[in-house]
């Protein structure tokens, strides 16, 4: 799928189609091993629920399932995007690393009681959303880059066939720094001090396995007066108009 | 203290910090028109639920109905005449004297919620009052077969004495050791060689890092000798920027001879100074377990980032003599965590394991800028001082001097 074949191919476009399976290789959430989500999965899921809060809060969003939990449902208000490097030191410390994020994903979009540690350690949560951890509409999607397959934890020759690096498209201008990394974690939820709550458990629990290579916070906007959100050009959003 | 990563205080080189006079300001404007108390979160000070665990000298304990294992979480309200505290603690058998939950700073009629996992086996509440000895309530036996939460026996003041000794006398030798290498470095930029004064100057830095200096552990004397000009109006040009990182900009931008033979000058006063005042400078014991934590986090905030780097280059070197002095701290408390620590072996491994990493940047002496690290090296760094400093964080919160019965 070179530029040449499709010189029409924006990087506008490439990332819709990442988004819905297409270029993105998806972490199955209940066992850490790759699978690559199906292209050809039908699209006529249903429509994502509202996670609009009420009271402040917004329903759960199953953290078990065919999918991941962000993997198919409809766009958040709030969203934090990590692209990180794995620093893991072996296919052992990978295989940890999958696990921390994991189990991690798996209580924080449940919610719940924090871990007590009486006076052994400070306190387990950061205490940014309370006592308690509503879950609120978290949702939280782990997708692996190119990168990751290579000789570092024997996964060369398990890279699927299409996956790659992001391509550099006409007109773009690319900050190294700002572009690749071996892991890419999505954070969305309805309010922003849940998105960020999540971000910080998570590169909590897994400061020695991966760093962030870089970091980007996004938002939907509401309806400006009803229908489709615009974009910060003042435009009902062209692709999903 | 949250999430371990949390310093008590603002930056160890800016005081009062920002945040301090934020809170001042705050409390002057509610001061100004309402009395506001702010209680721990989770704390209210509201009427107290007759279902609630008494907390108090004489009524310790009590209310404690219908005890059951697993998680929950236990509502204990204080109902002496004084401010206290209160544990749940293992009363017997293999745990005896564990202390699984703690409520801090529990004001009188306040109702706070404490939660907790308790497995089969009996316990108390502790009430620890100010200013009289703490009290154990009456024995609470929990049946069935539900998982506790880590607990360990407090650690006292008493237990604190001989690690404080013996870290006061490694400081008043490496203190020693300073003032001989300063008096060099003061005699190098005399000599008007700038080369022997860079010489001299990175062996006297690195040794007052390996002092532990964190958090005001020299009082005014860590801003005079390691400041840098954060927080600084005007800057390198600004008399309150002293120190070996003014001798260090001096000496790496070509500061002149007169202007750096002041700088030396003044920092070997200052470091005479600090060995003569240092007898006042008796750690507290809170402060021991705590420095293990801060140390490191300074380190991640202060050389990891490149940002005390005021030309030498040797921020990797400093995390080097950081991580020397860290271990310093640690062994001195050994003994204590030993048996209260299950993480201690990975707080050593990983010790060892940032050093080697930051041997690799050692370049016979010359030390690669945090800057020219190539991006993986970098992170790796970052990721292993990272987990160190969860590892160390729970070495605070188990050493935090506890009285007992």
């Amino acid at each position: 799928m070179s530029e040449q074949q499709q010189p029409n191919l924006k990087r506008r476009s490439f990332l819709t189609g990442a988004l819905i399976g297409a270029g993105a290789v998806g972490v199955a959430a209940t066992g850490g091993a790759g699978a690559v989500a199906n292209a050809a999965e039908p699209l006529d899921v249903p429509a994502p629920p509202d996670n609009t809060p009420v009271n402040g809060h917004a329903p759960a969003v199953p953290f078990h399932g065919r999918h991941q939990n962000g993997i198919l449902h409809g766009a958040s208000r709030q969203g934090a995007f990590l692209s990180c490097d794995v620093i893991a030191d072996d296919k052992a410390d990978l295989t940890d690393l999958f696990r921390t994020l994991t189990d991690r994903v798996r209580f924080l979009t449940g919610g719940g009681m924090p871990e007590p540690v009486g006076i052994t350690a400070p306190p387990s949560d950061s205490g940014v959303l309370g006592p308690e951890i509503p879950a609120d509409g978290l949702m939280v999607t782990v997708g692996v880059g190119a990168s990751l397959f290579d000789d570092r934890y024997g996964l060369a020759g398990q890279k699927p066939a299409r996956l790659t690096a992001m391509k550099e498209f006409p007109n773009d201008n690319l900050d190294p720094a700002w572009s690749h990394g071996d892991l890419m974690v999505q954070v969305a939820a309805p309010n922003p001090d849940t998105v960020l709550h999540a971000v910080r458990d998570l590169t909590r629990a897994t400061r020695g396995g991966m760093q962030v290579r870089w970091r980007l916070d996004g938002f939907n906007s509401v309806p400006r007066p009803s229908g489709t959100p615009r974009n910060l050009m003042g435009f009902k959003d062209g692709i999903s108009n | 203290m949250h999430e371990g990563s949390e310093p008590r205080s603002g930056s160890r080189r800016l005081l009062p910090s920002r945040r301090q006079a934020l809170v001042v300001g705050v409390v002057v404007v509610l001061a100004a028109g309402i009395t506001a108390l702010v209680w721990p979160r989770g704390t209210t000070a509201s009427a107290a639920p007759d279902h609630t665990i008494t907390v108090s000298r004489s009524g310790c304990g009590g209310g404690w109905t219908n005890p059951h294992g697993g998680a929950q979480t236990l509502v204990l309200t204080n109902r002496d005449s004084v401010n206290g505290e209160a544990e749940i603690v293992a009363v017997g058998g293999p745990d005896n004297g564990k202390v699984y939950g703690e409520l801090d700073g529990l004001g009188i009629g306040t109702t706070a919620n404490l939660p907790i996992a308790l497995g089969p086996g009996t316990y108390a509440v502790r009430c620890v009052m100010e200013d009289t000895d703490p009290v154990d309530g009456p024995n609470v036996r929990i049946g069935g077969h539900a998982g506790s939460n880590a607990g360990s026996v407090p650690v006292t003041s008493t237990d604190l004495i001989k690690p404080i000794k013996e870290y006061q006398a490694f400081l008043v030798g490496n203190v020693a050791t300073l003032v001989r290498q300063t008096d060099a470095l003061d005699a190098a930029v005399r000599s008007g060689s700038v080369a022997n004064a860079r010489k001299a100057w990175l062996p006297a830095h690195l040794t007052y890092e390996t002092l532990g200096a964190a958090y005001d552990a020299f009082g005014d004397y860590d801003g005079e000798l390691n400041g840098t000009t954060a927080g600084v109006p005007d800057g390198v040009n600004d008399p309150s920027f002293t120190g070996f990182h003014k001798v260090e900009y001096d000496l790496w931008h070509g500061a002149g001879s007169a202007a750096t033979v002041r700088d030396a000058n003044q920092l070997d006063d200052f470091v005479h100074g600090l060995r003569h005042d240092l007898p006042t400078f008796q750690p507290e014991a809170l402060d021991m377990g705590l420095r293990t934590h801060e140390i490191m986090e300074n380190t991640l905030q202060f050389e990891l980032t490149g940002a005390t780097d005021y030309g030498s280059g040797t921020n990797l070197a400093t995390a080097y003599a950081n991580a020397t002095g860290d271990r310093d701290v640690l062994n001195v408390i050994r003994p204590l965590l030993v048996t209260r620590y299950p993480g201690l072996s990975d707080v050593d491994r990983l010790l060892d394991e940032f050093q080697t990493e930051l041997r690799a940047q050692d370049h016979n002496g010359t030390w690669t800028p945090v800057t020219k690290l190539p991006r993986y090296t970098r992170e790796k760094l970052n990721g292993t001082l990272s987990e160190l400093v969860e590892k160390l964080a729970p070495i605070a919160a188990i050493t935090e001097p506890r009285r007992t019965p």
